[in-house]
C-alpha cells in the first residue's frame, strides 16, 4: 500500500517537474541578454526551484519503492510518463506529437506492460 | 514555427544537443544504480526506532547513505545536461530518450553480481520492445523537422 502511494507521488511529481523544467528553459530563452548564462538565469528562477523541489520530493518517494521492489522491475513502471508527458506537451506547450511518435509511445509502453508481468 | 535547417547546421546541432542529453541520461541510470546500491545496505527495524537512535547508527550505516548521497549528487547534474538539452530539443521527443537508461539500468543490475538480479526471458522481451519504440520516437516528423525549435 505505502508503494503504490509512493509510486503514484514519484510518477505524478516527475511529470510537474519536467513540465516546470521545460517552461523555466522556454522562459529563459526568452529573456536570455547576450553573454549572459542561461544558468546562472535558470538558476535564479523560482520556477526553477519548484521543480527541484518536485524533483527531491519524487525521489524521496521513489527511495521508498527502491526498498521494497527490484530496481529492473520497479523503474519500468515509471514509463507512464511516457505518455503522460508527450500528452501534457502537446496540451500546454502545442508541441505537435506525429502520429509514429504515439505508435512509437505505445510500443514503449507494451514493453512496460510486458515487463512488469515478469 | 520551424525553418529546415540545412545538412551542415543539422549535424553540428544534433551533436551539440545529443552531448547534454545522453550525459543526462548516463548519470541518470549511475544514480539509479547508486541509489538502490544504497538502499540494499539499509537497516531493518521491526517498528520506528526513533530519529535520536537513526543518528546514532548513521556513522555504522555509511555504505547506505554515502550512495545514496552519491546518486542524488548524479541526479542534480544530469537534471543542469536536461535543461541544456531542452534548449534545443522539444520535451515530447526528449523524455521518450530517457527510456534508454531502462536498458543501462536493466544490463547493470544483472551484470553487477552486488544487484543479484536475474535476467527473466520477459525482461528480454519487454526492453526489446522498449528499444523498439525509442527508436520510433527517434525518427524526426518529416512534416515539421524538429531539432531546431
Amino acid at each position: 500500500m505505502t508503494a503504490i502511494v509512493a509510486l503514484t507521488l514519484s510518477i505524478v511529481l516527475t511529470l510537474v517537474s519536467q513540465l516546470a523544467q521545460k517552461q523555466v528553459v522556454d522562459d529563459v530563452q526568452r529573456v536570455l541578454a547576450p553573454g549572459q548564462s542561461a544558468l546562472m538565469l535558470s538558476l535564479s528562477r523560482p520556477l526553477f526551484w519548484f521543480a527541484m523541489l518536485c524533483l527531491g520530493t519524487a525521489m524521496l518517494a521513489w527511495l521508498v519503492v527502491l526498498g521494497q521492489f527490484d530496481v529492473g522491475k520497479a523503474y519500468p513502471l515509471l514509463s507512464l510518463n511516457y505518455v503522460l508527458v508527450p500528452l501534457a506537451c502537446r496540451v500546454l506547450f502545442h508541441e505537435e506529437v506525429p502520429p509514429l511518435r504515439w505508435i512509437g509511445i505505445g510500443v514503449i509502453l507494451l514493453g512496460v506492460i510486458v515487463m512488469s508481468g515478469s | 514555427m520551424n525553418q529546415r535547417p540545412n545538412a551542415a547546421m543539422t549535424q553540428t546541432t544534433m551533436t551539440r544537443t545529443m552531448i547534454p542529453l545522453f550525459l543526462s541520461i548516463a548519470l541518470v541510470s549511475i544514480a539509479q544504480l547508486l541509489m538502490k546500491f544504497g538502499m540494499l545496505h539499509r537497516p531493518t527495524f521491526s517498528s520506528w526506532p526513533g530519529f535520536a537512535y537513526l543518528i546514532e547508527i548513521l556513522p555504522q550505516y555509511s555504505a547506505m547513505w554515502l550512495p545514496v548521497l552519491a546518486g542524488i549528487g548524479c541526479y542534480g547534474i544530469s537534471v543542469l545536461c536536461w535543461m541544456k538539452a531542452l534548449q534545443q530539443v522539444r520535451l515530447s521527443v526528449a523524455y521518450p530518450m530517457l527510456s534508454f537508461s531502462y536498458l543501462i539500468v536493466q544490463l547493470a543490475a544483472v551484470i553487477i553480481p552486488v544487484f543479484n538480479e536475474t535476467l527473466q526471458p520477459q525482461r528480454i522481451v519487454g526492453t526489446a520492445l522498449l528499444m523498439v519504440g525509442i527508436c520510433l520516437c527517434a525518427i524526426p516528423d518529416i512534416r515539421a523537422p524538429e531539432t531546431h525549435r
